[in-house]
Order: C-alpha cells, then sequence, then structure tokens
C-alpha cells in the first residue's frame, strides 16, 4: 500500500475540483486515515475468500417490467430541461 | 410529548384527532431550538387503521417521501423534491402511520455527531452544548425531545445506535436484507439498513415489524418470515447465554461508560443469564475495514449525483466536465469528499487489489469471529460507544478521532447482524446516557430484542 494519495490526479478521476486551502487539508487528512489503514497490511489473510456480501443471496432476477415514475417528475427534477427533454452541457467542443 | 407507541394510539382514541394537530403544532414551533427538522411536510395515510394508525413518525431525510424535499443533508439536493417512496414509507403508511417531517442528518449519513449538516448543528435534547450523536442525529433528537413518538434512521456504521445512545433512547439496525432499501440514498450498499429510533424495546419491535421484510425493488432483501417481535419480549433471559467481549473492555472506553454496561451485565446475569467470556480477535480492526470498504460505496455511489438530472447546478459551465466538477465541488461538503477522495483511491487502478480486496478479507474475518462467538452465545453485550455525547466542536476537525465513536458498532454492520443500543441509565461523571449495545445471529432480533426490554426494567 502506498501511505501517500496524489491528491490532484485522484480528484480530476473523481470529477471533484479542489480549492487550494481545501486541497491541502483534505491531502493531510487522507494521509492520516491511510496511515491508520495500514494496520490491515500485516494480517495474514492467505486462503481467505472476501466478503463481498453478508446475505448469501445469488441472482436475484425477476421479469423485466413493471411500474413506472411519470417522466414527467423526473425531467422537471433536472436543473435544465425543456419540455421533455434533460438539456446537458457541451460535450465536445467545437474546433475553432 | 412522552407518548409511546400504545400511550399515544390509547390517547388518540379518547381524545380523537384534535391530539395529533396539537402534536404537529408543538413540533413546529419547538423544534428549531434544536434543529432537529429540515422539513416538517406530513403525509397522511389513507387510512388511519393499522398496527400504527395514526402515530407521527418522523423520517430521516435521506428516505424518500414522494412530494417531500429530501435533502440528504446535502447542499447538491437542496431544493431537490422526491418523487416517489420509499418501501418502508408505503409500508409506514400503510400500518396507519402519520409521516411527520423529515430530520436534519450527517450530510449523506457521513459522522457522528450531525455537526456534517449542510443545514447547519442538531443539539442534543439533554444538554444542548453537546452533540445528538449521528449520523441519524435529527432523529434521535425528536424522539428524546418528544416531538414525534419514533421516527426512522439509516445505519451503515452506527449511524441509528450511537445517536440513540447519545441521546438515552432505543436505536435498533435490522440484520442486512431484513428492511428494504428501495427509496435509501446509498452510503456504503453492503452496509446501509433502515432502523427505528424509539422511546422503549417493545416500540422498536412494532417498528420492526412492520418495515422488515422481501422486496422486489431490493435484490438484497432476503425472504423469510416476520416474526411477531413484540409477543415474545417479557419471556425473559433465563438460560440465555450472553456473550461479553474482553477486548471491549480495554483502551479507549471511559470508566462511566464501562461502570455502566458492567451493571448491565450483572442485571443479567441476576435475572438468569449465563454471562460467557467470548473473544472477536478481529474486531480491533473493523475501523481500518470500515474505512476502506464504505469510502469504495461511496466513491460509486455518489457519482451519480453530478448537477444533471436533480440538485444543485452551476449553469454557468462551458463544458460537461467543467458542469460537473462544479456542481460536486460546490454540492459537497468536506467529508463526503473526505470519503470520495479516499474510495476513488482505493479503487483505481494498481491499488484495488491492496486496499479493496485486503479489506474485504479482513471483514470475512471479522464474520467468522462472530460466527465462532455465536456457537457459545446467543448474544454479545457490550458498550455502544467509548464515551457519552461529546461537545459541540469538540471532535469535528480531527476525522480520524470523530470516526472511533464508531469502533464498537461498525463490527456489526460488517458482518451483516442484527444490533440494538438501549440506554442504562446515565455516566456518573457527563450525566449523559449509556447505551448497551446487543449483537445476535443474523435474523435473531427476537433475542436481541428479549435482552433489551430485560435491560430496560433492570436500569
Amino acid at each position: 500500500m502506498a501511505d501517500h494519495i496524489d491528491i490532484d490526479h485522484v480528484a480530476r478521476l473523481a470529477r471533484l475540483s479542489l480549492a487550494p486551502g481545501e486541497r491541502e487539508k483534505l491531502a493531510k487528512d487522507c494521509d492520516a486515515i491511510l496511515a491508520y489503514i495500514d494496520q490491515l497490511t500485516s494480517v495474514p489473510t492467505e486462503g481467505v475468500e472476501p466478503l463481498l456480501q453478508t446475505t448469501g443471496l445469488r441472482n436475484a432476477l425477476r421479469e423485466d417490467g413493471g411500474e413506472h415514475i411519470v417522466a414527467e417528475h423526473l425531467i422537471t427534477s433536472a436543473p435544465r430541461h425543456d419540455d421533455s427533454f434533460v438539456r446537458v452541457h457541451t460535450v465536445l467542443r467545437k474546433k475553432k | 410529548m412522552r407518548h409511546t407507541l400504545s400511550t399515544f394510539s390509547e390517547a388518540l382514541s379518547k381524545e380523537g384527532i384534535d391530539i395529533l394537530l396539537e402534536a404537529y403544532r408543538a413540533m413546529r414551533e419547538t423544534h428549531g431550538d434544536l434543529n432537529a427538522f429540515l422539513s416538517t411536510g406530513t403525509v397522511m395515510p389513507s387510512r388511519l387503521e393499522g398496527p400504527l394508525a395514526g402515530i407521527p413518525i418522523a423520517v430521516k431525510d435521506n428516505i424518500l417521501v414522494r412530494g417531500e424535499p429530501c435533502t440528504a443533508g446535502s447542499r447538491i439536493l437542496d431544493g431537490y423534491t422526491a418523487t416517489y417512496n420509499a418501501t418502508v414509507i408505503e409500508k409506514l403508511l400503510g400500518a396507519g402511520a402519520v409521516v411527520f417531517g423529515k430530520t436534519n442528518m450527517d450530510e449523506f449519513a457521513m459522522g457522528s455527531s450531525t455537526e456534517n449538516s449542510a443545514f447547519g448543528v442538531v443539539k442534543n435534547p439533554l444538554d444542548m452544548s453537546r452533540v445528538p450523536g449521528g449520523s441519524s442525529g435529527g432523529s434521535a433528537a425528536a424522539v428524546a425531545a418528544g416531538l414525534c413518538v419514533a421516527a426512522l434512521g439509516t445505519d451503515t456504521g452506527g449511524s441509528i445506535r450511537q445517536p440513540a445512545a447519545f441521546c438515552g433512547i432505543v436505536g435498533l439496525k435490522p440484520t442486512y436484507g431484513r428492511v428494504s432499501r428501495h427509496g435509501a440514498i446509498a452510503m456504503g450498499s453492503s452496509l446501509d439498513q433502515i432502523g427505528p429510533l424509539t422511546k422503549t424495546v417493545e416500540d422498536a419491535a412494532r417498528m420492526l415489524e412492520v418495515i422488515a421484510g422481501h422486496d422486489p425493488y431490493d435484490a438484497t432483501t432476503v425472504d423469510r418470515p416476520v416474526p411477531a417481535y413484540a409477543a415474545k419480549l417479557s419471556q425473559g433471559v433465563s438460560g440465555l447465554r450472553v456473550g461479553v467481549v474482553q477486548e471491549h473492555f480495554k483502551a479507549g472506553l471511559s470508566a462511566e461508560v464501562r461502570t455502566r454496561v458492567e451493571g448491565a451485565i450483572e442485571a443479567l446475569r441476576a435475572q438468569g443469564a449465563e454471562i460467557v467470556d467470548v473473544s472477536l480477535p478481529h474486531a480491533p480492526l473493523a475501523l481500518a475495514v470500515y474505512y476502506v470498504v464504505m469510502p469504495c460505496e461511496v466513491s460509486a455511489n455518489l457519482a451519480r449525483f453530478d448537477g444533471v438530472r436533480y440538485g444543485f447546478s452551476d449553469t454557468n459551465a462551458e463544458t460537461v466536465l467543467e458542469a460537473y466538477e462544479r456542481a460536486r465541488s460546490g454540492g459537497f461538503g468536506a467529508e463526503p469528499k473526505r470519503r470520495i477522495i479516499l474510495g476513488t483511491y482505493a479503487l483505481s487502478a494498481g491499488y484495488f487489489d491492496a486496499y479493496y480486496m485486503k479489506a474485504q478479507r479482513v471483514r470475512a474475518l471479522i464474520a467468522q469471529d462472530y460466527a465462532r462467538a455465536f456457537e457459545k452465545v446467543d448474544v454479545i453485550v457490550g458498550p455502544t460507544t467509548p464515551t457519552t455525547a461529546f461537545h459541540i466542536g469538540e471532535k469535528s476537525d480531527d476525522p480520524l478521532a470523530m470516526y472511533l465513536s464508531d469502533i464498537y458498532t461498525v463490527p456489526a454492520n460488517l458482518a451483516g447482524l442484527p444490533a440494538l443500543s438501549v440506554p442504562f441509565g446515565v455516566g456518573s461523571e457527563s450525566g449523559m446516557p449509556v447505551g448497551v449495545h446487543i449483537t445476535s445471529k443474523a435474523f435473531d432480533e427476537e433475542t436481541m430484542l428479549r435482552i433489551g426490554y430485560a435491560l430496560e426494567r433492570a436500569v
């Protein structure tokens, strides 16, 4: 395990832009938490299956279909919308 | 309003609907002092009939109630109105309950003091200079102050039980898969459960009877019958085997909490329970496991908050990437950002095995410890929290110190087990309530509630 986060890289992956003061506080806090987590490295876990869930349920399937929420309510929840569409920002910028 | 479910029902049948209106007026007029509610809209059931007929129940603001605001304590959802009911809300309304406002909470249920709410700190009704615990701090404060009869909370690492302990009430986290999470805003999906905060153990049992059960909308709910939890409460504890974990009484536990918890164990012994020493050797690692697994799940669950479909958005952004970053940076507070960064890092290429998979292997060892302990005992009893309610501001600058508040509650979430906090008197130094924590086998909420009921009577 590493004990230091490349905070700018990770923030970019997480779609967060951090203000300078905020960035330093976060980096410091995260390093302290990682140092605490580091105690896990010394625990012997060879041959132990990871516990990804606790119920033991597998493939809980159902028929495709069912009730639907009125689309209008969902559309009007969007901060930017036109009639029956959610408006999004430019994905690809035009070449100038 | 000191009412329990049964005394409120009696009062309602004697005095009629006026008592409900009076309760609503009192809640609206007085909740501001505690900052326990984020919105005070009520939803009436279609018929005032059923096991919870007319009972005013407050709901944590990360559970969707159709037509009501739902913020999860975050600016990123300020102004959002829920478009459907969570399954637990359908069940409450179906049982005749009145949805009685949405309670304040740590942002996205991340915190142990309710100081992380974007909408201000909640105060402990027993001492306004202290925190009510968290993240379901608004629900706990509202119940303890008598602003409602009972409340719903969510518990990912202790968020029902810890505030219940701090406010001197009962808090129950069901077995993972016992109660549907459909319509609860997800934090750590393999850990989250919805549960009741109540004034009595009997009320917790009656609430669980209503909200438990299989739900086709939550594929992790288990299809097995829901017992009549309240019916067997008074059977006593004679012959039950109560496990005590020596690791729980080591460094970090305050003397006043220790004294009360030892008193609770003696009370159970006096009532005929057999006290058995058990060991959970990996339990001290639970918090380290939790601070890998939970942030990983948080970073995935909170990816949906992008400012496009709902919530806070910065309309001046030029590109979609800039819009995402502005919405998330402006909308999330410090704690969600910290956990998103940690989780994104732990799941990033090259680190996944070292952090996430390693933590899930140690999680398996913790669950195996419980399985071995439950071969010898029916329940495990210990402290809910290392200390009683701390002062506002005391831990807010040190995340790791804050995280340690959950050291005794986190293991049950990691292992998917049910757990209950029951008040057992007050600490001799702080004068604040002490919670006793009872964990039982998966889906054996009945035994856990029997122990809680006996303790309630022994205080």
